[in-house]
């Protein structure tokens, strides 16, 4: 065997290793060599054995207990005996802890403890593991489900009674606004009436007015307007077919006439509209487009002057049912609907008609109004609209071509210098005022006519030599 | 004093490992619902495992404290002890990990560094010459509050070497670390204690080069 010589680093490294007989014989053998010729490295293990001899002194100074403790002993480890027992029946919860010293003593038949239940492992480990945290994070999961819940059904979601409480409250502004801006832009589909014959689907399709619920209640759409029209156009048709008059009556499709409607309804209990009770004499309900109904409407002016139609009794506009004048004694009809007190077969066959050609009416006036707008030059504009109106006299959009070239020639007014145009021009203001008033407004009318006047005083003074 | 063996090895007393029957009897009464039946393990096992705990804790109370906790263990799991085997090597055990928890968590003993020989020793052992005696009681003073000093880890292995004897193989299995890391800081933690006591030697040398 070959002898292994040490150096003194080496001996030095391995000197707790040869103190505690840790070395195997090869390495021992050639310690004892090495510190049979070196001085500091045999001091050193002197020293280490010095070292341990006096730790066990060490032991032996210490001071023993009195003999009284051996006594009391016993009984202090009974009463912790019987406090961990009664611990253990509490169940009460223990902190996470290191490994116990007795789970690290290798014995056999090792059985947990707490096992009063004779519960499996998986199942007790379980128990005192991840349920004692589970329980507290599912609550407070629990409870931010809730309140997160409770939150949101405040924010933003508008209740279904509120919506019907305030529905016909929307329906009136939002119409008014609709009327305002069709009767200035002069849309045709305010005036697009339907056949119920050929659009049956969508009408008895037309949803109720729990199922339509915007969430906000300015949201309130076109469609949605109409579609409660729809439903008060198949409510109306019903009651006619049951009063036995004719069923070609038109359905109206005036904003006016929904928002009318909705406000009567203001007084009627939320529900389905398909439910609405008219609250008007069968044989009154009269349905007519509202060109038709302004084509009317202008007969009578011409007929009984223009008391009423200047306060704005045309149809296509909305106007609070309080505010109308009362043309006759039914005076709490809807404008919308109102009709004349007798109907007859030949007034239906009329309205047919009528409505045929207002549907030429229309779309012959969009396409005016487009060319119109499409203009930038006054003066053609202007030559447009008085061409409209001569070569379309009973137009159902007469009052709207009126109402433009009255725009325009105020309009141009601005840039023109001659007098008399200029005093033509106002001259066209006041003669059909019963006609531009209600679409321009009556503060807005009258505010043009001063400030024209007022250009033509400007010229006149400011052409005297 | 606590008692030791002659060469400084302790050694449980012979009768620990004999009376299985007594204990095996004993064992079955407290399984049976008997509990004062434990009081009499208690009696038996308390000297032994004082000592072995005092040894490695140094101080009473913490030795007391300790102590208690075995028997309490021991009680809680008597259900998982082998009654083929003797009873005393598994109490010492569970009475060692116990230990071995509380000097790793107990970290440097500051306070105790700080007293001074006879606040540590106050009875001084009876030799014929007191110089050596006071010599020495002054050498084990420094020596406890070296220890004392001594970071967790290394005074564990220190203690667990030097009072339990125990092989690098147990050390490393009982606090879970390699055999290497076992070795450095078994050989740090002495020659830290080297370093503190050499003044102690040296002027103990020089004293007996004057006389």
């Amino acid at each position: 065997m070959s002898k292994v010589n040490l150096d003194c680093i080496t001996a030095t490294q391995r000197m707790h290793e040869f103190l505690d007989n840790e070395l195997e014989s090869t390495m021992r053998a050639a310690m004892e060599r090495h510190l049979g010729g070196c001085a500091d490295c045999s001091t050193t293990l002197a020293q280490l054995r010095r070292l341990e001899n006096a730790h066990h002194q060490l032991d032996g100074q210490l001071k023993p207990p009195p003999e009284a403790y051996w006594q009391v002993l016993p009984q202090k480890v009974m009463e912790r005996v019987r406090a961990s027992e009664r611990r253990r029946l509490l169940a009460l919860p223990r902190l996470p802890r290191f490994k116990s010293p007795v789970e690290r003593v290798p014995t056999a038949n090792k059985l947990p403890t707490s096992n009063m239940l004779n519960l499996p492992p998986a199942v007790r480990s379980f128990l005192n593991g991840t349920l004692k945290y589970a329980l507290p994070l599912a609550a407070a999961a629990a409870f931010c489900f809730f309140m997160i819940r409770e939150l949101r059904r405040d924010d933003g979601l508008v209740e279904k009674s509120t919506m019907q409480a305030s529905d016909s409250t929307l329906q009136s502004s939002a119409a008014a606004k609709k009327t305002d801006r069709e009767a200035r832009e002069g849309v045709a589909s305010v005036a697009q009436p339907v056949n119920l014959e050929e659009q049956p689907t969508a009408l008895r399709n037309a949803p109720t007015k729990t199922q339509y619920l915007p969430a906000s209640p300015l949201a309130i759409s076109k469609e949605h307007l109409e579609i409660k029209f729809d439903s008060l156009a198949v409510a109306a048709k019903l009651e006619s077919v049951a009063a036995g008059g004719s069923g070609a009556m038109a359905p109206h499709h005036s904003a006016g006439a929904a928002a009318s409607f909705g406000q009567r309804q203001e007084s009627t209990s939320p529900g389905s509209v398909a439910s609405f009770q008219p609250a008007l004499p069968r044989d009154s309900i009269k349905i007519t487009p509202p060109t038709q109904l302004l084509a009317k409407a202008e007969d009578q002016l011409a007929d009984t002057g223009a008391s009423r139609l200047a306060q704005g009794d045309v149809a296509g506009e909305f106007r609070p049912a309080a505010e109308m004048p009362e043309r006759d004694d039914k005076a709490q009809e809807p404008q919308a609907l109102r009709a004349p007190a007798r109907a007859s077969e030949s007034r239906a066959s009329a309205l047919k008609m009528n409505r045929t050609a207002g549907e030429s009416d229309a779309s012959k006036f969009s396409q005016v109004l487009q060319q119109a707008q499409q203009t930038a030059d006054l003066k053609q504009r202007e030559k447009i609209w008085r061409d409209f109106l001569a070569t379309e006299p009973d137009s159902s959009s007469r009052g709207l071509a009126i109402f433009h070239l009255a725009e325009t020639l105020a309009a141009a007014s601005d840039s023109t210098s001659k007098l008399d145009q200029l005093e033509k021009n106002i001259a066209y203001f006041r003669d059909n005022a019963a006609v531009i008033r209600p679409r321009m407004g009556e503060k807005e009318f009258d505010r043009e006519v001063a400030r024209l006047q007022t250009l033509l005083a400007w010229r006149k003074s400011s052409q005297k030599p | 004093m606590l008692s030791h063996s002659d060469n400084g090895k302790y050694t449980a007393p012979s009768s620990l490992s004999a009376a299985n029957d007594e204990d095996r009897a004993w064992i079955a009464a407290v399984l049976a619902g008997e509990r004062q039946a434990f009081g009499h393990l208690v009696v038996k096992y308390q000297r032994p495992l004082y000592v072995a705990l005092r040894r490695l804790v140094r101080q009473h109370d913490d030795t007391d404290d300790l102590l208690q906790e075995a028997f309490v263990r021991a009680y809680q799991h008597l259900k998982d002890f082998d009654c083929n085997r003797p009873f005393y090597p598994w109490l010492h055990r569970i009475a060692v990990n116990l230990a071995i928890t509380f000097i790793q968590r107990r970290g440097r003993l500051s306070n105790f560094s700080k007293l001074g020989a006879e606040e540590i020793f106050p009875t001084a052992p009876e030799e014929d010459d007191p110089d050596k005696t006071t010599e020495r009681v002054e050498l084990l003073a420094a020596l406890e509050k070296a220890i004392a000093r001594l970071p967790a880890e290394q005074r564990a292995v220190l203690l667990l070497r030097t009072r339990e004897e125990m092989s690098y193989q147990e050390l490393s299995e009982r606090l879970g670390i390699e055999i290497g890391t076992v070795m450095s800081r078994l050989a740090r933690a002495r020659e830290k204690l080297r370093a503190w006591l050499r003044p102690y030697w040296e002027t103990t040398e020089v004293e007996k080069k004057k006389r």
